[in-house]
């Protein structure tokens, strides 16, 4: 599995790439307690290139999203294939997560308001 | 490893999760050679990664030479997949009332529910073993929706 940490200053955007199972987890849960510990709370996940994601993979997404919030932050997952949105439905996980259509509709909702 | 001729395959994996990503590969060309949408080689790599997996975690015993064993059969219109593992049987699955009642913190457990949403057909039965038996059933009727009709070719996977 690939990880590749895009830096703003309102959000951190994980791009994940391939497969999403017990190896992967594990670098996956690296990855963001590192950015936790860089006090950097606010996170969107662009799941586009996940092509494998299994019930070890979806542990992983629920123990960050578990930590996320423990530092009073967010993580909003995107761009899930049809196949992945398949398995957050059936494991009921998708009224768990924000899940968005698109990276920019996610990142959008952590812009703060413009106050003039 | 055995390779029966040309339909039906046995084989017999250490229970080790490093041979994951073999079994992976293997159906990943199942899938393709009976001819499956890419949404149904999805569900199917999936719900085989889920028995799999379990057979190694819940159903081995840490000894040494611990195996699990994966057929693959096609009969009237089905594929069957069985995982056998070398465990404790029907013993220690949890009863089907609890499928679906997974809290949504828990990090695992959703295991079964996905096997469950992922294959035609799901049957649990203990071997003569006295492991589990996990079969996952799928359709390969050509007019079953995700069934590209006339794909259906003889298998011969040499291991």
């Amino acid at each position: 599995m690939e990880l590749q940490v895009e830096t703003t200053a309102e959000v951190d955007v994980i791009h994940v790439a391939g497969r999403l199972d017990l190896v992967g987890a594990n670098s996956l849960k690296d990855i963001i307690r590192r950015r936790l510990q860089d006090n950097q709370v606010c996170m969107v996940l662009n799941m586009k290139k996940v092509d494998f994601i299994n019930s070890s993979g979806l542990g992983a997404l629920v123990s960050v999203l578990k930590d996320v919030r423990l530092a009073g932050g967010r993580l909003a997952l995107s761009e899930l294939a049809s196949y992945v949105k398949e398995i957050f439905a059936i494991t009921q996980l998708s009224n768990v997560f924000e899940i968005y259509d698109t990276e920019k509709q996610a990142r959008t909702t952590f812009q703060k308001p413009v106050t003039v | 490893m055995n390779v029966n001729g040309s339909k039906d395959v046995f084989l017999c994996f250490p229970a080790n999760i490093s041979y994951l990503a073999w079994v992976h590969s293997l159906f990943d060309r199942v899938a393709d050679d009976y001819g499956f949408s890419l949404q149904r080689k999805h569900r199917l790599l999936v719900a085989v990664s889920e028995a799999f997996t379990n057979a190694i975690i819940h159903g081995s015993s840490q000894e040494k030479g611990s195996v699990v064993e994966v057929n693959i059969t096609s009969k009237d219109g089905w594929l069957n997949i069985e995982v056998i593992d070398s465990g404790h049987g029907l013993s220690k699955l949890p009863p089907q009332s609890a499928w679906g009642r997974v809290s949504p913190d828990s990090e695992g457990g959703r295991g079964l529910d996905l096997m469950r949403g992922l294959s035609d057909k799901l049957e649990f039965s203990e071997s003569p073993n006295g492991g589990l038996a996990v079969r996952l059933g799928y359709n390969i009727s050509d007019n079953h929706p995700g069934q590209r009709a006339g794909t259906i070719v003889d298998k011969n996977i040499t291991v």
